[in-house]
């Protein structure tokens, strides 16, 4: 069918995802959201502000067959799937495709499952969510060394938009101690180079020392440090003439600056406590 | 015992008068209201007074006495002309405009209506003039919220509308045929003629009016020669028309008709039918609107009155069709909003149908300039409103999709003439 479809709405009335803070208004939305956001939710996600939402947007035949799911203890992508088989949003080939893909999600592990919900919550910029989520994979039973080191990489990255450098660099190390990859590798020297920038006037770390170490333990040449150090200065470089850089700057103005620092100042005292 | 309740005011508003009426919820008929209590006098003349160097207004005969014993500077004619105009004028060197003398007009009589009518606040308050426009109706709507009123609850209706309800209140024998109206003025003399058709189980009520100055006008009138050759014309008129159809009631209204001089007139109307004179018809049939338009058997197709189906096509061929408006109904009710998700597609269909003819006609709005987006996440609302009976405009705005898509702004605005 091509046209348009009537959504499905009633003045005042929607859903807050907290996991995911902000608000829907309409039973498409929610398709959408439940459709593309499938790894980031839970069966918490079915509580009662969920069944509240559905009560006032009228849908009493759909919380019938979700109640009756619930009882009959069903997993969450069931539920789902219910919602999204009772709207006209997508289509009978849709909706099939989308079942059967919740049908692979039930036949993961769990540690699977967290692993894709960690990694869409780094790619929305919910980078706290996703450590929680990263550190539960990292105490899953029978963790894959495969599985292991992509995590512990992943949480390298995160470390280094936090500007961790130091916890970042003994993320890539973990990473590389399941699996020698590149890109591991790659990270470990990056992190490396910007914590040495960051530190080397208030550290009594041997920078020098750590690099041979790291080229001696993993076989490469120290050149390769001052390629990756070029290569910092050029993206940095890059970043200080970008005109959206300074357009954005000149917009944003000294109150962003504080909000960013607040954001920051938060993150700090929670890592903390 | 039941509380009377006030289920609605009805207020015509012509160029050199007012007249109020006003329904109760027990009794099916509407009263009209006399501003000097039961002296049968139902017209109050669109005059205002300033009392000199006060902030104190008469409104009607009041004001007309007090200019007369007064400064007659002070005294405002015809209120709604200067309304419509946009006229100014200068009284104790302040200017008023058309608009803030309107206002202080209303306001009067509302406040003198409420008191001597002696209930409370009504149900709907239902004004009529003689062409209903958009923006009368949203300074009534305005200017009637500082009262209390939500905006569902005033209405505004044309002269031809009410002549309608007033005579569907009436009694059925009354208008088991066709009905007529003769209405004549300093500037117009007209006949309207509501005739009847029954479908499945409906009653379609149509009016149409014809413009008789040619024949007979107001002027005429001042000479006793004028008047027999009005007469005369008038009844020569009506021996041609009863020809071609079966009338059973005639209305005269408006100032024309004011004196008696239409003795053949009445003599030849009165062989078969009932006849009927009255100078509230247009304020009774305001405050009757409110029962005639909530009974789902009848259709009202006249002036100020929908008449087309339209509805967006949603897809599927044509089995799926969206209403925004239909036919019969009030102008200034007909409205519709709704938001649709696009799905592979570049452009909106809308569909006018009437019900009088076969087939409909279609206009496509191109989403030129919106945002391209995998399918169905560019989320659009789509307004109708009517701007008179003949003109409407259609608005589609893109509304982003929920928090994953945001608006680009882009708005499309068609005005469609009929």
């Amino acid at each position: 069918m091509s046209g348009l479809i009537l959504t499905k709405k009633k003045p005042g009335v929607r859903l807050y995802i907290e996991i995911s803070g902000f608000w829907i208004t309409s039973m498409e939305e929610l398709c959408y959201y439940l459709r593309n956001h499938i790894y980031v939710i839970d069966k918490t996600f079915f509580n009662q502000t969920f069944f509240s939402f559905l009560h006032d947007m009228e849908e009493e035949r759909l919380l019938e067959k979700l109640n009756v799911d619930l009882l009959s203890g069903k997993h969450y992508t069931d539920l789902a799937g219910d919602v999204i088989e009772s709207v006209t949003y997508y289509s009978e080939a849709e909706k099939a495709e989308i079942l059967d893909e919740f049908r692979h999600i039930r036949n993961r592990t769990p540690a699977e499952n967290a692993k894709a919900r960690a990694d869409l919550l780094y790619r929305q910029g919910m980078y706290q969510e996703a450590e929680k989520e990263y550190r539960f994979i990292l105490e899953q039973p029978d963790l894959s060394e495969n599985m292991a080191a992509d995590v512990w990489n992943n949480m390298g990255i995160l470390e280094i938009h936090g500007f961790h450098y130091e916890k970042a660099f003994d993320c890539f190390e973990r990473a590389m101690d399941y699996t020698e990859k590149k890109e591991y590798l790659q990270h470990m020297i990056y992190a490396l180079l910007l914590w040495e920038k960051q530190k080397r006037q208030y550290s009594e770390i041997d920078f020098e020392q750590k690099k041979k170490d790291m080229a001696i333990k993993y076989q490469f040449s120290e050149v390769m440090f001052e390629q990756f150090q070029d290569r910092i200065r050029e993206e940095r470089q890059r970043i200080l003439e970008s005109p959206d850089i300074r357009d954005f700057y000149n917009r944003a103005g000294i109150d962003t600056l504080k909000m960013w620092k607040e954001d920051y100042r938060k993150q700090e005292e929670e890592n903390i406590t | 015992m039941e509380e009377k309740k006030l289920r609605s005011i009805g207020i015509d508003l012509s160029s050199g008068f007012a007249s109020v009426s006003y329904l109760e919820n027990r009794n099916p008929f509407p009263r009209s209201l006399s501003m000097n209590g039961e002296d049968g006098r139902y017209v109050i003349p669109m005059v205002l007074y300033k009392k000199e160097y006060m902030e104190e207004w008469l409104i009607g005969d009041e004001a007309v006495f007090a200019a007369e014993y007064g400064n007659t500077g002070n005294r405002v004619d015809r209120i709604l002309d200067m309304y419509q105009k946009e006229e100014v004028v200068y009284i104790e060197n302040r200017t008023y405009t058309g608009k803030t003398l309107l206002e202080i007009y209303l306001k009067s009589l509302y406040e003198k209506t409420k008191a001597l009518i002696g209930e409370g606040q009504p149900e709907v308050l239902v004004f009529t003039v003689e062409q209903p426009g958009a923006e009368i109706l949203g300074f009534l709507k305005n200017l009637f919220e500082t009262y209390g009123f939500e905006k569902h609850q005033i209405r505004l209706r044309s002269h031809t509308e009410c002549f309608a309800f007033y005579t569907l209140a009436n009694k059925k024998e009354l208008w088991a045929n066709d009905v007529t109206l003769f209405f004549m003025d300093e500037k117009r003399f007209f006949c309207q003629n509501m005739t009847k058709k029954k479908e499945k189980n409906k009653i379609m009520i149509f009016v149409e009016e014809e413009d008789l100055s040619g024949m007979v006008c107001y002027d005429m009138l001042r000479t006793e020669e004028g008047r027999q050759k009005a007469d005369e014309a008038l009844c020569h008129y009506l021996e041609e028309d009863y020809k071609t159809h079966i009338v059973s009631s005639v209305f005269f209204s408006g100032i024309g008709f004011y004196e008696n001089w239409y003795q053949k007139v009445v003599r030849e109307i009165c062989k078969k039918r009932k006849a009927f004179k009255g100078f509230n018809l247009y304020a009774d049939g305001a405050a009757a609107s409110v029962e005639i338009e909530e009974n789902p058997e009848l259709q009202i197709y006249c002036e100020g009155r929908t008449s087309l189906w339209i509805c967006v096509d949603t897809g599927e061929d044509g089995k799926n069709m969206y209403t925004f408006s239909k036919p019969g109904e009030s102008w200034t009710d007909s409205k519709g909003q709704a938001e649709f998700l696009v799905d592979n597609t570049e452009e909106i269909h809308l569909v006018l149908i009437s019900p009088f003819q076969h087939g409909s006609q279609e206009l496509l709005i191109p989403l030129t300039g919106f945002p391209k987006r995998r399918d169905k996440t560019l989320c659009v609302k789509i307004t109708l409103a009517y701007e008179n009976e003949k003109e409407f405009e259609i608005v589609v705005e893109d509304m982003g999709f929920g928090p994953f898509f945001p608006s680009s702004g882009k708005k499309i605005i068609k005005r469609i003439s009929l």
